[in-house]
């Protein structure tokens, strides 16, 4: 079950969505993300979806992948729905039954809502599934490298990351263990009721602390080991070069971004 | 034969910061000359001091009294101590927690990368690494994605890639599938025949003991024993006293004798033991 959830994982392949440099990939990422929450008509989310759609047939990346992370968000989007349709009252009413009242104005939120959402973990997973965790963090260390200069430590943090990323599956493939070891002693992780669900999650989450602390120290001795000091004469395997198709691509994004946001503003 | 490893008059216990005493004494008074391109099994039953040993190998501890010295170096100057590192390194017996990075390749670049050197020649040595022990076609897999015994060939191939001249393995197979075992164990010996690395391998299994050239049987923190897997486990008085087993050909040929019938007590891999038993019969 745990196992199943695909956030930072990386599918290696050769494309150019693949091989364009990482730290285009991330800015040109944020833009897009913009891009979806900008104004308030279709309009101009139609050409985030557009970038998107399009971003992800040049990753060759298959779109079943999306569907599962997209599964385990779905009752929150359902909720998110929800809430819009029962408290915005405002627009033509389509259907009235007492105090609700289904209005063009909710329906339009709370689709627009759903749309967003989903394309916002589309968008952001295209960026994990096509880029390895060490790139994206080498990408986001020399993106934040300015704060180094304000003595913000830039390269533990991204070391924190790439540490992170490795250990998710890992931790998950625990956690899982340890439910089943605990459901096997009898633990009550079925009860729906939610005070008997945060008392099961006990037993589950001190080992996990007790065990992530014991990998964290025999992890801090391997990379010692191993000569890390640091980013003290450090260099990297995957140098980042930024090539023609990074600036292009990059140009486009821009386009696209500011043709969404005159759209966003005229409409 | 020069001398990779040397331990002189070695004492240790383990302090805190403050330097207040955490435990007894780990290491009692240890000299030992390690030799260059030689295999060594470190044996001892739980809390003798081994895996102190090793971490004092490569300075992640240093002595309270005594030396070591790698390769001539003293790892009690802070000044060598990267050196000293890049020349032993260092393989733990869990696979999961020495693995820093989330694509095998990306990990087994991390050692050359903390040594500063250029991209391309990092890249040369992460693919020969991962050649040589077998797991170049995993090159792009997640480590969640491998088995116990391929997880740790790739914590090896992160140590060969730093190119080191001696390697210490604490136990590091103790966590693996008799497959998994097998697979590390032959790896190691490869890279001792074909690189000419000195190994020094920590074990709890005297199978893996018997195939090394020299067996190093530590109790309570001293050497009790120091010589060739022939004469140490044709002993097995002397290792069962410090609650340790011999290999399981040692121990029928042992239990022949002991139950009336005279057989050299001279085997320790199960050809020599067949040897042994078809001999009593012709
Ligand atoms: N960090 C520490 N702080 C205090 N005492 C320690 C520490 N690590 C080990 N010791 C003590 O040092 C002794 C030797 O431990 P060591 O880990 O070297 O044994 P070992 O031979 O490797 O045992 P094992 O076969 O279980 O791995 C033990 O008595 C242990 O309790
Ligand atoms: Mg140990």
């Amino acid at each position: 079950m745990l196992k199943d959830i695909t956030i930072g994982q990386y599918f290696p392949g050769d494309n150019l969505i693949h091989r364009l440099d990482p730290r285009f990939k991330i800015v040109m990422t944020l833009l897009y993300i913009i891009m979806l929450f900008m104004g308030d008509e279709l309009y101009s989310l139609s050409f985030g979806i557009v970038y998107c759609i399009a971003a992800l047939v040049l990753s060759k990346i298959p779109v079943k992948l999306f569907g599962k992370s997209i599964k385990p968000l779905l009752p929150i989007l359902i909720m998110t729905a929800i809430l819009d349709i029962i408290f915005i009252r405002e627009g033509t009413v389509y259907f009235q039954a007492g105090f609700f009242k289904l209005t063009e104005d909710g329906v339009f939120t709370a689709v627009k809502m759903i749309v967003r959402i989903i394309f916002l973990i589309i968008g952001s997973m295209l960026l994990t599934y096509t880029t390895s965790p060490i790139q994206l963090t080498d990408a986001i260390e020399r993106l934040l490298s300015p704060l180094k200069r304000l003595h913000f430590p830039v390269h533990s943090f991204a070391m924190m990351m790439t540490i992170a990323l490795r250990f998710i599956p890992t931790l998950m493939i625990e956690t899982d263990k340890i439910i089943a070891a605990q459901k096997a002693r009898g633990a009550g992780f079925d009860s729906s009721k939610l005070r008997d669900k945060a008392k099961a999650l006990v037993p589950v989450l001190i080992p996990l602390f007790v065990s992530a602390f014991r990998r964290a120290e025999e992890l801090a001795t391997a990379m010692e080991c191993r000569c890390y000091r640091g980013d003290i004469g450090r260099t990297k395997m995957k140098s980042m070069n930024a090539g023609i198709c990074d600036i292009v691509s990059l140009t486009i994004t821009f386009i696209m971004f500011f043709a969404a946001a005159t759209v966003a503003v005229l409409f | 034969m020069s001398v990779q490893l040397i331990a002189e008059n070695l004492c240790f216990y383990y302090t805190d910061e403050d330097g207040n005493r955490l435990s007894g004494d780990v290491l009692k008074n240890i000299s030992l000359k390690i030799e260059k391109g030689s295999f060594v099994a470190i044996l001892g039953h739980n809390g003798s001091g081994k895996s102190t040993l090793a971490r004092l190998f490569n300075g992640i501890l240093v002595p309270i009294s005594g030396k070591v010295l790698v390769n001539g170096i003293d790892t009690s100057d802070d000044d060598n101590i990267y050196e000293v590192r890049r020349h032993v390194g260092m393989v733990f017996q869990n696979p999961d927690n020495q693995i820093v990075a989330a694509i095998v390749e990306d990990d087994v670049a991390f050692g050359p990368e903390n040594l500063g050197i250029s991209p391309k020649e990092i890249r040369v040595r992460v693919d020969n690494a991962l050649r040589a022990v077998d797991m170049y076609d995993y090159r792009l897999h997640a480590p969640s994605q491998l088995s116990g015994g391929q997880k740790q060939k790739v914590a090896i191939a992160g140590i060969i890639a730093m190119r080191p001249d001696c390697i210490i393995l604490d136990e590091p197979t103790a966590m693996l599938d008799p497959k998994g075992r097998n697979d590390v164990i032959n790896t190691i010996h490869m890279l001792h025949r074909e690189y000419g690395l000195t190994v020094v391998l920590i074990t709890h299994y005297m199978d893996e003991a018997a195939e090394a050239e020299r067996v190093i049987v530590m109790d309570n923190g001293e050497i009790i024993m120091d010589d060739t897997p022939e004469k140490v486990f044709t002993k097995p008085e002397v290792l069962q006293a410090v609650g340790l087993d011999v290999p399981q050909s040692t121990e029928l040929l042992w239990k022949l004798n002991m139950s009336g019938i005279p057989v050299p007590i001279n085997a320790i891999n199960e050809e020599d033991c067949v040897d042994t038993v078809i001999n009593l019969f012709t």
